[in-house]
């Protein structure tokens, strides 16, 4: 059986007729003549592209260059495979790009354990290397972005009540930056530590408080986070997360870009967790240090976690996610005795907004 | 068997491809139906591999594209691989991730040496325009080194480095100009990726004229004035008469709202208006590039009106907006096929007088392009 179709040896852009016949090892390709043009081995047969239902396809072949081979229908490829030659053309959909799918998977994988393996052992170091006046500079830049929605509390008596308790706190840890905290007009219940030992309380944590003690074990624990540049690191994760994925995703369209979001909140996540954990065990040390009770933190953490879930989740929780063991530790290593703050003092912090 | 049995195609009959009675030479018969398989396949293996399997996806649409697409019966053919575009896109990530992350710490230098951040800042634009201009080269490049049409390759002559440079210049005239020079601009651009484009051994030549251009960009600039005077005027008189008919409190509180009622009013005028007639002039824009390019002795014309083009444009985007992408192979398809039905070659070209393509092939493509988000296909 002979098969019709055109021919273009790949030198000029002529294009001539030819008339194919599968033999048992290779295509022989004819001219209208019926003289011999080219004889083409099974071993080394190629399709050019995908086929598509019964064709068109197209041939070329390793040993013959850029010579192609038009067919008007898959006829030829069909009897091939069934007199079990080469099978060409594959599945339209599926077959070529499994083996490239494998691949890209591969540098996926890779390209995500940079981002999960190498950014967590890189970031110690790489912040260690940030100036501390660099993340001075941050962390007021992000302190001044968040006071101008905002605005500073600025009760004389309560910064001073506040300072005394930081800096009875910080006295026994090591800190590479003067401290400075300040409490926002902001109804959230949270606190946040920011890069270069700036420290924001929120209105909300000291109403919900009821306790000095439960202050000062929050700001212990930002303190914590701060001995361990932990702001810092999380500007430089966030930035190399989304940079690497970003990289790795190529492109911007909006289902890759949920994908790749996605990706990028489950490693952001498993990061916190480990420096929750550290900030935590430091910050009871730091309580322990300066004689002030953890329980009322525990307290205020267990209080709060009977909220989860109610309307009025409060975001202390969504930025430290909780766990019953971390309201364990707590409430297992803090040892100390004394009051943060006396009434006087307390009575100023509360007030500080007025 | 030797090579001296197998010696084809010397008597070859130079086939001329233009068929009888004027009609367009292109043909493109690719199906929604097949491309959106392609395009969800794709978009599953990008997921399960975080969107890196982007490359291939891409490579698998054009070779869909490209050989659904025939010129005188015989389909093109793309030989891109993925892995060449990944490359690309790794090499360009070496240059911009350096770049990118310098441009964010620059603030931290604000108070220490203002002077820096300055020249920086400054020099920044120039650097981007430069980039953009040796992307769109290198991309133009590689997808004519992987484009053939019966066996022979397209290709790209010229240097990237060159193409970034001119973008640069033209865009500071453009910029010093007030936007005058833009029509100019585009068409020596046009001028620099069509003239050094070739078909094998034949080399493409452009003669588009700027000043047709100019005069073009002009109309289109009036049109958007005119448009925008219209309605403001009709809002100017429109205003009283309603003030008019309504009375007392309520004629007060419109006069309240009139300066916001302006507002909305131009920005839902002004975008459109302006959007309107740049499509307007891009359609008559791409109609003069068409035109003036030759290949041997034949002549392109691209015979789509304003009308169908603002219309193909339009829809597209409300098209793939609407649908969050998924209307993509929908689009792309008909894009081809509105374009190739409109295009006619007149002239003879010579098929058996051109040769193999002799220059040299990128080995990798279209980093710059994709990392600077250039644009699509």
């Amino acid at each position: 059986m002979r098969y019709t179709g055109s021919y273009t040896d790949g030198r000029t852009a002529a294009r001539q007729e030819v008339l194919i016949e599968p033999g048992r090892t290779a295509l022989r390709l004819y001219r209208p003549d019926g003289s011999l043009l080219d004889e083409w081995p099974f071993t080394g047969l190629l399709a050019a592209e995908e086929v598509y239902g019964d064709g068109p396809a197209r041939l070329r072949h390793r040993a013959h260059g850029e010579a192609t081979l038009s067919l008007p229908t898959a006829a030829l490829l069909r009897q091939l495979a069934a007199q079990g030659g080469p099978r060409l053309g594959g599945h339209p959909w599926l077959h070529p790009t499994l083996g490239t799918a494998v691949v890209a998977l591969v540098l996926a994988s890779l390209l995500l354990a940079a981002v999960a393996w190498g950014l967590p052992r890189l970031l110690a170091p790489l912040a260690a290397w940030v100036p501390a006046s660099w993340s001075e500079v941050l962390g007021e830049r992000v302190e001044t972005q968040l006071a101008a929605v905002h605005p500073v509390c600025s009760g004389a008596a309560g910064q001073r009540a506040l300072d005394a308790l930081a800096q009875r706190l910080a006295s026994h840890a090591t800190l590479a930056v003067p401290l400075r905290v300040r409490v926002l007009r902001d109804d959230g219940v949270n606190a946040f530590a920011l890069p270069g030992g700036r420290i924001v309380v929120l209105r909300g944590l000291l109403r919900e408080a009821h306790d000095p003690d439960a202050v000062a074990g929050v700001l212990a624990h930002e303190i914590a986070h701060e001995v361990y540049r932990h702001p810092l690191q999380g500007l430089i994760r966030s930035a190399g997360t989304r940079l690497l994925l970003g990289a790795l995703v190529g492109s911007h369209s909006s289902m890759e870009s949920i994908a790749g979001r996605f990706a990028q909140s489950l490693v952001l996540f498993s990061y916190s967790r480990a420096d929750e954990a550290a900030a935590d065990a430091l910050g009871v040390r730091l309580l322990n240090a300066a004689d002030i009770r953890g329980q009322p933190l525990a307290a205020l953490l267990e209080r709060l976690s009977a909220l989860h879930g109610k309307d009025r989740a409060p975001a202390l929780l969504s930025t430290h996610p909780l766990t019953a063991e971390r309201i364990a530790t707590i409430r297992a290593e803090a040892h100390g005795k004394g009051p943060a703050l006396d009434s006087a003092q307390w009575r100023a912090l509360r007030h500080i907004c007025e | 068997m030797s090579d001296t049995t197998m010696s084809p195609a010397t008597a070859a009959p130079v086939v001329n491809p233009l068929p009888p009675g004027g009609q367009s030479p292109f043909v493109h018969h690719g199906r929604t139906r097949e491309l959106l398989g392609i395009c969800a396949v794709n978009l599953l293996l990008k997921v399960v591999t975080l969107g890196a399997y982007h490359f291939w996806g891409k490579s698998r649409v054009r070779r869909y594209v490209w050989s659904h697409t025939l010129f005188a019966g015989e389909a093109f053919e793309y030989t891109g691989r993925g892995k060449e575009l990944a490359l690309g896109y790794a090499v360009a990530m070496l240059v911009l991730v350096p770049l990118i992350v310098l441009l964010n710490l620059l603030p931290l230098l604000a108070e220490r040496a203002p002077w820096l951040v300055i020249a920086v800042s400054l020099g920044v634009y120039p650097l981007f325009a430069f980039l953009a201009g040796v992307g769109m080269f290198g991309a133009r490049r590689y997808l004519l080194s992987r484009t053939r049409w019966r066996s022979i390759r397209f290709a790209l002559t010229g240097r990237a480095r060159a193409h970034g440079g001119l973008t640069l210049l033209y865009g500071l005239l453009s910029m010093i100009t007030f936007g005058l020079y833009v029509p100019f601009m585009r068409n020596r651009l046009a001028a620099h990726l069509i003239g050094n484009a070739w078909f094998g051994s034949e080399r493409f030549r452009y003669d588009g004229a700027d000043d047709v251009l100019l005069h073009r960009y002009l109309r289109a600039g009036a049109l958007m004035v005119g448009v925008l005077v219209a309605w403001v005027a009709l809002l100017a008189l429109g205003m009283p008469l309603l003030a008019g008919f309504l009375r007392g409190a309520q004629a007060e509180r419109l006069g309240a709202l009139l300066p916001a009622v302006i507002g909305v009013v131009v920005m839902l005028l002004v975008f459109p208006a302006m959007g309107g007639a740049w499509l307007w002039y891009r359609a008559g824009e791409l109609r003069h590039f068409v035109a003036h390019t030759r290949l041997g002795d034949a002549r392109f014309a691209l015979e789509l009106s304003n009308r169908r083009y603002i219309w193909l444009y339009l829809s597209n985007l409300g098209a793939l907006v609407g649908t969050l992408g998924l209307a993509y192979p929908w689009v792309v398809v008909r894009t081809a096929r509105t374009l190739t039905t409109h295009l006619r070659m007149d002239g003879v070209l010579e098929l058996g007088a051109i040769e193999q393509s002799s220059i040299p092939t990128p080995r990798t493509g279209e980093g710059l392009f994709d990392a600077l988000d250039l644009g699509s296909i």
